[in-house]
């Protein structure tokens, strides 16, 4: 069995969509693999938003992926800082519709208000299609996107450093 | 002179396609064996490579998942079960201090009602890359240390 190739995908700008990302680094521009040092989060303001999805661009010997869960499996959120994002495991909010990350909070609009999870998940808490854990057939269409991941790192004035080594994590089922 | 083997490979037709592709074999594969002697390999010996979804698991008397070097797991399949197989994929993406890992870990039982017609079993055992097996009733409480 020949597996499914899968990524972790970030938008930008327009719609700008990159894989093979270097890093997934939060920061005060609206850009991929970005150096903290170059763009620093003011203490008391907010990261630009992340806009990620995980993408299936083929499908080897499997037919369909489903149970999609992701995590922070590494870095430490330090005081005075929130890290926000719409994946939840209960009342899945659905798909949100992609627009340029901005540094506001629209947590309201874009349903990320829950705490980004530190620990693999128990169950699924992303969707495609809409639907939390839904199934993806990848038999044809492909490149095929889960809804977006949407994130924000959030300070209050007491923040000397926000997320440090902060790595993403994603699971899911593939089945053949 | 190139003295390199070439890598074997089993053909197959991919879903939602009508051309015939090849595939490498899986570290582990899985055997389904019959109730009247005969079986289905998912790498079969004329070199096909065939779908979780050919098994008549009306007629299934053991699912075996076979490895190279390792002993092979058996399972005992119960009639009237759904037969379970899939990988739980998980990717730990790239940073600043570790290159991407992405670790594949074949997962397979069965799941059904019962004797007592309420109960719903369901069993799950998953190979771990190290070769060591967990079973479980719930694929989603495999936890996984990515720290990296």
């Amino acid at each position: 069995m020949t597996a499914a190739t899968t990524d972790l995908y970030e938008t930008n700008g327009a719609t700008v969509v990159t894989g093979g990302l270097s890093n997934v680094n939060m920061g005060s521009n609206d850009s991929y693999n970005i150096v903290t040092a170059t763009y620093p989060i003011v203490a008391g303001t907010n990261s630009f938003e992340k806009w990620h999805r995980i993408g299936c661009s083929a499908k080897g010997t499997s037919t369909s992926l489903n149970n999609w869960k992701v995590w922070l499996s590494s870095g430490a959120i330090t005081a005075n800082v929130s890290f926000k994002t719409n994946l939840r495991e209960a009342g899945y909010e659905g798909a949100q519709t992609y627009n340029t990350p901005s540094a506001t909070d629209r947590s309201a609009t874009y349903k990320y208000s829950q705490t980004f999870p530190t620990s693999t998940p128990t169950l699924t808490n992303l969707g495609y299609g809409g639907t939390a854990g839904a199934a993806m057939d990848i038999s044809s269409g492909l490149t095929k996107y889960t809804d977006y991941i949407v994130s924000q790192l959030q300070t209050t004035a007491g923040a000397n450093q926000g997320l440090t080594g902060g790595v993403i994590t994603y699971q899911y089922d593939e089945t053949s | 002179m190139d003295n390199t083997m070439p890598i074997p490979t089993w053909k197959f037709i991919p879903k939602g396609d009508t051309e015939e592709s090849t595939t490498e074999k899986e570290e582990w594969c899985w055997i389904a064996d019959y109730t009247d002697g005969t079986s289905l390999k998912q790498f079969d010996d004329e070199g096909y490579f065939h779908y979780f979804s050919e098994i008549d698991q009306s007629r299934l008397y053991t699912f075996r998942m076979v490895h190279e070097q390792l002993p092979q797991v058996v399972v005992a399949f119960r009639p009237g079960f759904k037969l379970i197989h899939f990988h739980k994929v998980t990717v730990r993406t790239a940073s600043e201090k570790a290159p991407e890992l992405r670790v594949r870990v074949p997962c397979f039982g069965y799941e059904g009602i019962g004797e007592n017609k309420t109960d719903i079993i369901k069993v799950i055992l998953a190979i771990m890359p190290d070769g060591s097996i967990i079973v479980l009733d719930d694929a989603n409480k495999l936890t996984f240390n990515m720290e990296g």
